[in-house]
């Protein structure tokens, strides 16, 4: 939240004053005169997005400096400051604050908007309507001018996209008409048809008959909206152990309902929570989902569906995939089966990758790895 | 990464009467760089960081080409650029006002952290110098170290505590012996002699070379710099006098954790879990410990090293080191914090480990390196593979192969190695108390457990037993015998209270008569009436299972096993720990109890049980 917004200028007599101020009277002059170096500072500093934490405050704000032999001193200097509480992150604000600062350069250079007198009453509306825009909705829009326009808005924190890899399997998190109500571009609209939690993304471009490339570019999309979120593909191969968060299944009753509904095999007769739970916790590691089902427990008859099962785990972080990963001892002589793959076998890749990779399938990998002594494999 | 929790530049900036300086910096920065950067961000127009998801806009990329004008960075090769020292000077010392607390500034990409303090306060010596007017008095000074934006508030809480450090202990050696304007001087005079007229800041480097050479405080400093590059610990005597001690314990996890980073959360939330059962693990050699810790250290510390082992737990080490408890809990903590040893549970035969998810398994990591230094002739990514599956720490039918008791002593050396470098975690059971409905027992099996077949023969029976218990328990205690038509309507009532089942009443009493000669009861009593006996021991079950809930309760009583009353107290009393958030050796040391017991007891509730494979959240950090 922010907590108030203040224009600061640099006077040509009194030097660093606080010219508007919403709410009135927020930041006080003794405030204001200890840490006026940092929001009126030297040149060098101009254009620099400054945050100040003292006073139980944090400052925001965008040095600017306009040049201009009609001014007083030959410059303009002047900076508007978001005030904040100290333990606010301040970080999603930074991009405002110098986009503000930029519009309002302009509207300065362009009409006089902060140096002229006549405009004493439209600067303090201006910032009120910023300062509730902000704040109540995240965003705002305020015409200012015939070409001048101030959108603002809120980003949530940008990271990285999340790499999408061939073998990954998207799955829906909201439900999916929710999504399709969204207008999406054609390629995304396409994309989405074909995301059914089971298909993998290289299957995924196949099917749609759409650029591989293309559709991780999509997938990312969805990523970063979290209407999506990847899962390793299933196999019956595949190995999976229970973490500690299994717990939560126990603790919260909302995420029971929601995983037996999820897991069921039919609406119509939801399995029991015992049996759900039973089968998570024998998720172990060194069990693939093969024997599990066929030694230990019977997802058939619990009415649960096993591959349901595992993606609900996997993406509330209930189970975890071990991957396999084969190393070739150093220093020891490889057959010649296995020579092509040799740079793949340093404990960096595991089974998924150089499946994708090399287009050997797993069944035929781990025939290959088996008879050969001087390969090692890792679980992790 | 851990790259970036280091500092990029530690400053020293001093306001006296001649005005604000920065006196020193460390690393030095290459001066040629400075001008270009300066010009840079003066003429560029600052494009703003790049959004990854922009949609790259073809004027954009036209325009791009014509002015090359990236974000001009702060941070260049890791050094600070871009800021005069005048321009530091300017805005790191304070007005009075923000003097005496922690000072936070960030501009940009970088953040500055310090703590300033006022000097002006100190009572100066006229006498002794009788050319103090023309004396450089020193008004305030401030610590500041130069940090990448956006650092989790943890870290930067930490560097302003160091930074706090610093300047008090600079401020009190000031008043003690007036360190600082003796080596004021000094940095001056370095200043001085190498600066050429004419081109002022142009040759900082040998200036701040000389400055290292010539001044304590800049040793100290450079000190200090180098500790927060190299491990994230600081410890020295700030001009031999005053102790400085800090760690960043980010930092210091992160020298066994690759990859990912650590909160200071996570720490304290691992510390929360701290138990008399656990042990610890000294991440270093005794002695190399020993030369670390200041003269002055709590005899309670080296006695707590010198005796600590990785098999004793921390109730023997109290009772070893005669301390309290709770004062091994804050040594222990305080250890771990820092980085010196590791929560595990004690090493014993019965311990399951599993390779970490964490661990490298790079096959020329830096890891397989040392480790082929400390255990010549073996490998660790063999070491790992074994660890692939759950183990122990040697396997017990491989008994054969380790011909030597000194071989065995290998292998548990090898597990103490990997577990000091987070490379296992140990596996821990723990057991949740998950009854089925009741519906599942009159059902056709619905699980794959051959030894639930027993229940299953005596379906209905069970019913009977149940319910009969229930009207016990509703019934007038003083009555001896129990007549069943009286109880049915009790029965009915009880049944729609507290059962969930949602059981047809009707059809259990009929199955009640029915099925009354095949009830378990009978063994007990030939007659098929209910004795005292009988009564006696489901009364035992109410009260020791008090606490549950009813459905829980029915549930239980339905296991065989809870007609023994041995069982069923133990059972009981155990039954505050079926949450699944302890483990079994956590029962078998707080309840005194052997592992064979306690497996034998789970076995016995198994119906009800629900056993659960996964690390303990005190001994794995991640």
């Amino acid at each position: 939240m922010i907590k108030c917004i203040f224009l600061s200028e640099f006077h040509h007599t009194q030097g660093p004053i606080i010219s508007h101020q919403i709410p009135k009277d927020y930041v006080s002059k003794e405030i204001f005169d200890a840490i006026h170096n940092f929001i009126i500072t030297k040149s060098e500093l101009q254009n620099r997005l400054i945050t100040v934490s003292s006073f139980g405050h944090k400052y925001v704000g965008c040095p600017i400096y306009i040049e201009n032999a009609k001014y007083k001193r030959n410059a303009f200097i002047f900076n508007v400051c978001f005030t904040f509480d100290e333990k606010t992150n301040t970080s999603p604000y930074g991009p405002v604050v110098k986009k503000l600062a930029n519009y309002l350069t302009q509207l300065e250079t362009e009409l006089e908007f902060l140096s002229a007198s006549e405009n004493s009453e439209r600067v303090p509306q201006f910032l009120k309507r910023v300062l509730n825009g902000l704040n109540h909705e995240g965003c705002c829009s305020i015409n200012m001018a015939p070409s001048c326009t101030v959108h603002l808005k809120l980003a949530t924190s940008i990271h990285e996209p999340i790499a999408v890899e061939d073998h990954d399997v998207p799955c829906l998190i909201v439900l999916k008409d929710a999504i399709t109500k969204c207008q999406w571009d054609l390629t995304t609209q396409q994309i989405l048809h074909y995301v059914d939690g089971l298909s993998h993304v290289k299957k995924i471009a196949a099917d749609a008959d759409v650029e591989l490339n293309l559709v991780k570019a999509n997938l990312q999309n969805l990523l970063y909206y979290k209407f999506i979120k990847m899962v390793p593909i299933f196999q019956y191969s595949n190995v999976y152990t229970v973490t500690r968060n299994i717990n939560k299944l126990i603790e919260d009753t909302h995420l029971q309902k929601e995983c037996i509904k999820f897991v069921a095999k039919s609406d119509r007769s939801p399995p029991e929570f015992r049996d759900v739970y039973l089968m998570y916790c024998a998720f172990t590691p060194g069990t693939t989902v093969k024997t599990l089902c066929t030694r230990q427990v019977n997802p058939h008859t619990l009415k649960i569906d096993e591959r349901k099962l595992v993606q609900f785990g996997l993406m509330k972080g209930l189970l975890r995939r071990m991957q396999k990963y084969p190393m070739a001892l150093p220093g020891q002589p490889v057959t010649a089966r296995v020579q092509p793959l040799l740079s793949l076998l340093n404990g960096k890749h595991n089974f998924d990758q150089i499946s994708c990779e090399t287009g050997i399938s797993h069944h035929e990998l781990d025939d290959k790895i088996e008879a050969d002594d001087s390969i090692v494999v890792c679980w992790k | 990464m851990a790259n970036d929790l280091n500092p990029v530049a530690v400053l020293l900036v001093t306001s006296g009467t001649r005005g604000d300086r920065v006196l020193f910096r460390y690393p030095y920065m290459q001066e040629n760089e400075l001008h270009t950067s300066i010009q840079k961000v003066t003429n560029a127009k600052r494009t703003a960081e790049k959004n990854p998801y922009a949609v790259s806009i073809a004027e954009d990329l036209q325009d791009g080409k014509k002015s090359k004008s990236p974000g001009t960075s702060f941070i260049k090769d890791g050094v600070l650029v871009g800021f005069s020292n005048q321009t530091l000077a300017n805005f790191l010392i304070v007005k009075s006002q923000l003097c005496g607390k922690p000072f936070s500034v960030e501009i940009d990409d970088v953040q500055f952290v310090g703590y300033p303090m006022s000097l002006s306060h100190l009572p100066r010596n006229q006498q002794n110098q009788p050319n103090a007017s023309r004396q450089h008095n020193i008004l305030a000074v401030n610590v500041v170290f130069v940090l990448r934006a956006n650092l989790p508030e943890s870290v930067i809480t930490c560097y302003q505590e160091l930074a706090q450090q610093l300047t008090v202990a600079i401020a009190y050696e000031e008043k003690r012996c007036e360190y600082l304007t003796k080596q004021a001087k000094i940095m001056l005079a370095a200043v001085d002699e190498t600066s050429v007229p004419g081109a002022d800041d142009s040759d900082m480097v040998s200036t701040m070379k000389l400055i290292v050479h010539h001044s304590s405080l800049a040793k100290e400093l450079r000190l200090v710099y180098d500790g927060l590059m190299s491990n994230g610990q600081v410890i020295f005597y700030l001009n031999q006098w005053v102790e400085i001690n800090f760690c960043l314990p980010h930092k210091v996890h992160e020298l066994n954790t690759l990859g990912k980073n650590l909160s200071l959360e996570s720490i304290y939330r691992c510390l929360s879990y701290l138990r008399p059962y656990h042990a610890i693990l000294l991440t270093r050699p005794e002695q190399e410990l020993f030369k670390f810790l200041p003269l002055d250290c709590s005899p309670a510390l080296t006695r707590l090293i010198k005796l600590t082992a990785p098999v004793k737990n921390l109730k023997t080490l109290a009772l070893e080191t005669d301390l309290s408890i709770t004062q091994i809990y804050q040594l222990v903590c305080h250890m771990v914090y820092w980085g010196f040893a590791m929560l595990i549970y004690p090493l014993c035969e019965s311990n399951v480990y599993i390779l970490s998810p964490s661990a490298d398994t790079y096959i020329d990591s830096q890891l397989s390196q040392e480790f082929n230094r400390c255990f010549p002739g073996l490998q660790l990514t063999q070491e790992m593979a074994r660890f692939s599956f759950p183990s122990h720490m040697y396997d017990n039918h491989d008994m054969m192969l380790y011909s030597s008791p000194r071989l065995i002593d290998r292998v548990n050396q090898v597990v103490v190695w990997m577990l000091q470098h987070r490379l296992l975690n140990q596996l821990h059971t723990y057991v949740n108390l998950v009854p089925a409905r009741r519906k599942e027992f009159s059902s056709s099996s619905a699980f794959n457990h051959s030894n639930i077949s027993s229940t299953h023969s005596s379906n209905s029976s069970v019913q009977v037993v149940e319910e009969s218990y229930l009207s016990v328990l509703m019934e007038d205690p003083s009555t001896t015998t129990l007549d069943r038509t009286t109880s049915m309507s009790d029965l009915a009532s009880v049944n729609s209270e507290e059962s969930t089942g949602g059981q047809s009443t009707a059809q259990s009493i009929t199955q009640c008569a029915s099925q009354h000669s095949k009830s378990p009861s009978q063994e007990a009593n030939s007659d098929g009436s209910i004795t005292e006996d009988r009564k006696a021991q489901w009364r035992l079950q109410d009260t020791l299972l008090n606490e549950l809930k009813p459905q829980l309760k029915a549930a239980i009583v339905l296991c065989p096993a809870s007609k023994n009353p041995d069982d069923l107290r133990l059972f009981a009393k155990l039954c505050p720990y079926f949450n699944g958030k302890h483990h079994l050796e956590e029962m078998m040391f707080y309840e005194n109890l052997s592992r064979s017991q306690l497996v034998a007891l789970l076995d016995k509730f198994k119906e009800v049980l629900i056993l659960c494979t996964h690390e303990d959240p005190a001994t794995s950090l991640l």
